[in-house]
């Protein structure tokens, strides 16, 4: 099972993570203020401000970072050079891989490549986290 | 005693939202004067008539709609929207609407004669894409100048200020873009990425008040088919614009292209799907977003007389005192 971490304000990342829990049956969760990731997953918000970490995803981070897999966040290219800049703050402060930068509340396409990349590479992270016993004793 | 006037307090916030909006619309404060377009007149010189020509259209269209979206549309939604901090945070959009308006004229002094500048205008005028563009949008705006709308009238109204401002700016906003990404007219670049920047604030800021609304209504399912159907009456218009304005420089395909990616994205900001099958956007005018310009956060980067004090040191009149032992 594949689990996820999520923040939204305006209700974009919100729905992308609808549409994603709804063809892939994967547990997504909302980040609040005291939200802990007792099973690891992965992270996807959104950028504020200018090219900014949100603070609530931040605050996530710093108490979870350990947990969290890879990082993908909403963004508009209309912000040029900032766009889905969240990411790319995420995996250098806290040393998590990109996964996906995508617009708004993403386009079918941006889903299906979100879904390809976390199945890809979900099992290989659990492993590596040592949340699943590899089975090559 | 009859009608009881309230006063905004933003010491209570109304929504979680509204103080992060007024704060990021501060902070993305500029005027038309602070840019110096003139530095791209030798890169005026260098392109082509034709896409001269192109490039005026594009900013005539842009100046009607940003006027109309200050005169009309702002005013208009402000009049109906209950939260007075929101009121404020559209008042502030208003304003800037105003200066986009007036930014066009800045870059058109410097490239254009008063001559020119005029039969852009008349262009404008009589250009009936354009006039059609303005009227349809407007129609929404007036039907809730009135007392008491219906709450499917105000949303409409909102609706069609969200597709003005995510949507029907692009055919315009394509040129100066790709020609950024060229490296030409970089300078008067820089004034339309600050509207963009301003225009994807608004749209999602007003998209989120019609998206409160549009859960109140009862007929959810036809009001969507009305936004839905006013965009695609929209869409057919900006398909004949875009030949209009940009056949002559062979652009008109990667216009459309670019048009449909921005309807996908307004429909987002109102909450809905994307419905047009998007292959790719022209990589010139992506390079033209990203290319690094002059964007500031105009209260923390500038020194001008407009520049945030941080560290005040309080005088004191001892500081006025001089020292009577100084040696010369
Ligand atoms: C105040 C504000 C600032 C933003 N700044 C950026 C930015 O710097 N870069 C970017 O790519 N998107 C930026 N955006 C766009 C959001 O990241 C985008 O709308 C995202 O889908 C929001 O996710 P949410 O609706 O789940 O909160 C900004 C949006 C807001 C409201």
């Amino acid at each position: 099972m594949v689990h996820i971490y999520f923040d939204s304000k305006t209700g974009n990342v919100q729905r992308f993570m609808d549409k994603v829990t709804q063809i892939t049956g994967w547990k997504a969760y909302k980040i609040g203020p005291t939200t802990t990731a007792k099973v690891p997953g992965h992270l996807v918000t959104f950028t504020t401000r200018f090219g900014d970490v949100p603070d609530t995803t931040r605050e996530f981070m710093n108490r979870e970072a350990k947990q969290i897999f890879t990082v993908s966040s909403s963004g508009n290219t209309n912000w040029g050079r900032n766009f889905a800049l969240a990411a790319e703050k995420i995996a250098t402060d806290y040393s998590v891989p990109i996964a996906l930068k995508f617009e708004l509340s993403g386009t079918m396409n941006d889903i299906n490549q979100f879904i390809e990349i976390i199945k890809k590479n979900n099992y290989y992270y659990e492993c590596k986290h040592g949340s699943i016993k590899l089975d090559i004793a | 005693m009859s009608k009881k006037f309230t006063a905004v307090n933003w010491n209570t916030p109304e929504n979680d939202y509204a103080l992060l909006f007024w704060e990021q619309n501060i902070k993305q404060f500029w005027i038309d004067t602070e840019y110096i377009p003139s530095k791209d007149i030798d890169s005026w010189k260098r392109i082509s008539p034709e896409i001269k020509e192109a490039y005026k259209k594009a900013l005539g269209g842009l100046t009607l709609l940003d006027t109309l979206q200050s005169h009309t549309g702002m005013p208009k939604i402000i009049d109906h929207i209950t939260c007075l901090q929101n009121k404020a945070v559209l008042s502030y959009m208003c304003m800037m609407e105003a200066i986009h308006a007036k930014s066009y004229s800045t870059i058109f002094s410097t490239v254009s004669s008063t001559a020119e500048i005029n039969e852009i205008f008349s262009w404008v005028e009589e250009n009936k894409h354009l006039q059609f563009k303005a009227a349809t949008i407007d129609a929404f705006y007036r039907a809730i100048d009135k007392e008491n709308p219906t709450d499917e009238e105000v949303y409409m109204a909102i609706a069609a200020s969200v597709l003005l401002e995510s949507f029907l700016f692009y055919s315009g906003f394509f040129l100066p873009l790709w020609l950024c990404g060229q490296g030409e007219m970089v300078a008067s670049a820089d004034i339309i990425k600050k509207i963009i920047a301003d225009e994807s604030i608004h749209g999602i800021f007003v998209g989120l008040i019609g998206q409160d609304i549009f859960k109140k209504l009862p007929n959810q399912a036809a009001v969507k088919e009305r936004v839905i159907a006013l965009l695609h009456h929209l869409y057919e218009n900006e398909l004949k614009y875009t030949e209009e304005v940009y056949t002559e420089v062979g652009l008109t395909a990667d216009v459309k292209e670019y048009v449909r990616y921005n309807a996908n994205k307004a429909l987002m900001n109102l909450g809905f799907d994307a419905i047009f099958e998007v292959k790719q956007v022209n990589p010139i005018v992506l390079n033209g977003l990203n290319t690094e310009t002059t964007q500031h956060d105009f209260f923390s980067k500038k020194s001008t007389n407009y520049e945030k004090s941080t560290e005040i040191v309080h005088l004191k009149n001892e500081d006025f005192e001089m020292d009577a032992t100084v040696n010369i």
